[in-house]
């Protein structure tokens, strides 16, 4: 097995002419707790796509445990995209079905606990769901396995602070702690307590990877605080007020 | 993997089409007993009773063209929602080989399209007044079986045909597919990219053909005559199978090596 669980080498992706991400170096380790953060368009969503493989890097290159993505990593990986990917025929229980076919370590059972727990009825039809009830399967089918790696593209961006705790308190109590969960947002107030580390992207650079401690230590001041510093400091990229 | 993804397809395909499927086959039967197949002309025939027919056959023919309509779209949308839309987010994070995601879409759509075109043919025979206590009749079956024991080639000939006509619709199908995932290189404009891909793709298969004429490469197919039927239809599968191979490859190195889900 090998140390770090993610590896980036000189990772660039261009929309076109439009460059999203470019020469990103990263190296995250096992059992952490990772915030994405950056404003948006700063290549956060690109990133994660990246490492599971729905986009083609430009140039460099991406390790998932050792290996490059493939099947072999899409097994590890839990991903929750920033969108609903399911046809809505479907029934909650029928995504589970799905789950448990395809990935070894879906837990069937506790994805119907946490239906339960978090107020859905798993036999109901997607398409009689709500927006929210349907961003709710879509957490329980990625938390409901035992990965090495979670991919959370956005989790909390669309709900309100109170369903923020709740979605939040779901990812911790139900993550596997051998595993890494690398969150993408820019609401670090709300997640800053939970991070281990923060990665700031901005304009498709990392300006800065270190533990959420150490940037407490050597800052002097919290995340969020040195987020809104970093990103306050040109407000329009060079525009004028 | 692959037994897995047709297990989804097919419960897809099943969710759409079984009721379109009964609906074609009940009109159908409705059909058998409003048409005045027995009336002779018009004799007979009241006027309630034409504008009942007139009524149950336009329906049956609504019904069908709407199958066949249905059975297209399906095939087109199920891979391009399903593997290049939001549902791709799903597929092509499941760990499975991208070849297997297209090769589960391609015999899902070709099943469909047969399915349909068998209900349509079922459907003809359940509208005709056929007495169906005389084509059960034992002494029919035992003279038809003679029948095909005396020419045992019958069947297999049928069998060559209908292989014939499932490779034309892989090859037709496989090329849809290959368009698309053409059109979806493209940054802006898929949609329209894949249309021009596939009249591209259309006119680059008949230069193709016209070059292997030209080159002298088809003269052996002089001989079939000599070969026999059984040889003809078997050369034709082959030439057939080799483009569809060739774009299913294609399709699927596109996008394993090429999927950008913008």
């Amino acid at each position: 097995m090998s140390e770090q669980l993610i590896v980036c080498r000189g990772l660039s992706k261009a929309y076109g002419r439009k460059t999203a991400l470019s020469g990103v170096d990263l190296e995250v380790g096992r059992g952490r707790i990772v915030g994405l953060l950056g404003p948006n368009g700063s290549g956060k969503t690109t990133l994660i796509k990246l490492m599971c493989g729905l986009l083609q890097p430009t140039t460099g290159e991406i390790e998932i445990g050792g290996l490059p993505v493939g099947v072999a990593t899409k097994a590890q990986v839990s991903y929750l995209p920033d969108r609903m990917y399911f046809a809505n025929w479907m029934r909650a229980v029928d995504l589970f079905d799905l789950f448990r076919d395809f990935y070894r370590d879906f837990d069937y059972e506790k994805a119907i606990a946490m239906c339960r727990s978090l107020g859905v009825e798993p036999q109901d039809r997607l398409k009689t769901m709500s927006k929210g009830m349907k961003e709710k399967v879509q957490l329980v089918l990625v938390m409901a396995r035992k990965a090495q790696l979670y991919l959370l593209d956005e989790p909390i961006a669309g709900v309100d602070p109170a369903a923020r705790d709740f979605i939040l308190h779901t990812i911790l109590t139900n993550y596997n702690e051998e595993g890494t969960v690398l969150i993408s947002t820019h609401l670090i107030s709300d997640i800053e307590k939970v991070l281990d580390e923060a990665i700031f992207l901005k304009t498709g650079k990392v300006m800065l990877h270190d533990t959420v401690d150490h940037i407490r230590e050597t800052q002097g001041k919290s995340v969020d605080a040195l987020f809104r510093e970093i990103f306050r400091a040109q407000p329009l990229e060079g525009g004028e007020f | 993997m692959l037994g897995k993804l047709l297990k989804y397809d097919f419960r897809a395909m099943w969710k759409q089409f079984s009721m379109i499927w009964l609906v074609a086959l009940v009109i159908a039967l409705i059909n058998r007993f409003t048409l005045p197949f027995n009336q002779g002309g018009n004799n007979g025939v009241g006027g309630e009773n034409e504008l009942l027919a007139v009524i149950t056959i336009t329906v049956f023919i609504g019904v069908m063209c709407a199958m066949f309509v249905v059975a297209m779209v399906f095939v087109l949308t199920r891979f391009y929602r399903g593997l290049l839309g939001d549902e791709g987010y799903l597929m092509h994070t499941l760990p499975v080989k991208t070849w297997q995601l297209v090769l589960s879409k391609l015999i899902c759509a070709v099943v469909v399209t047969v399915i349909s075109v068998a209900v349509s043919i079922l459907a003809m025979f359940l509208m005709m007044p056929i007495n169906w206590i005389e084509v059960f009749d034992m002494e029919l079956w035992k003279s038809l079986v003679q029948g095909l024991l005396k020419q045992p080639d019958a069947l297999l000939y049928l069998a060559e045909f209908f292989l014939l006509c499932v490779v034309a619709l892989v090859l037709m199908i496989t090329m849809v597919y290959l368009s698309m995932a053409l059109g979806h290189l493209f940054s802006r404009h898929r949609v329209l990219m894949s249309v021009v891909a596939f009249f591209a793709l259309d006119i680059l298969g008949n230069l193709v053909i016209g070059l292997v004429n030209e080159l002298g490469l088809l003269g052996f197919l002089d001989k079939l005559a000599v070969w026999g039927g059984h040889t003809g239809f078997w050369v034709g599968i082959s030439l057939m199978l080799i483009p569809a191979v060739l774009m299913f490859l294609a399709t699927s190195y596109l996008l394993k090596h090429r999927l950008n889900l913008e």
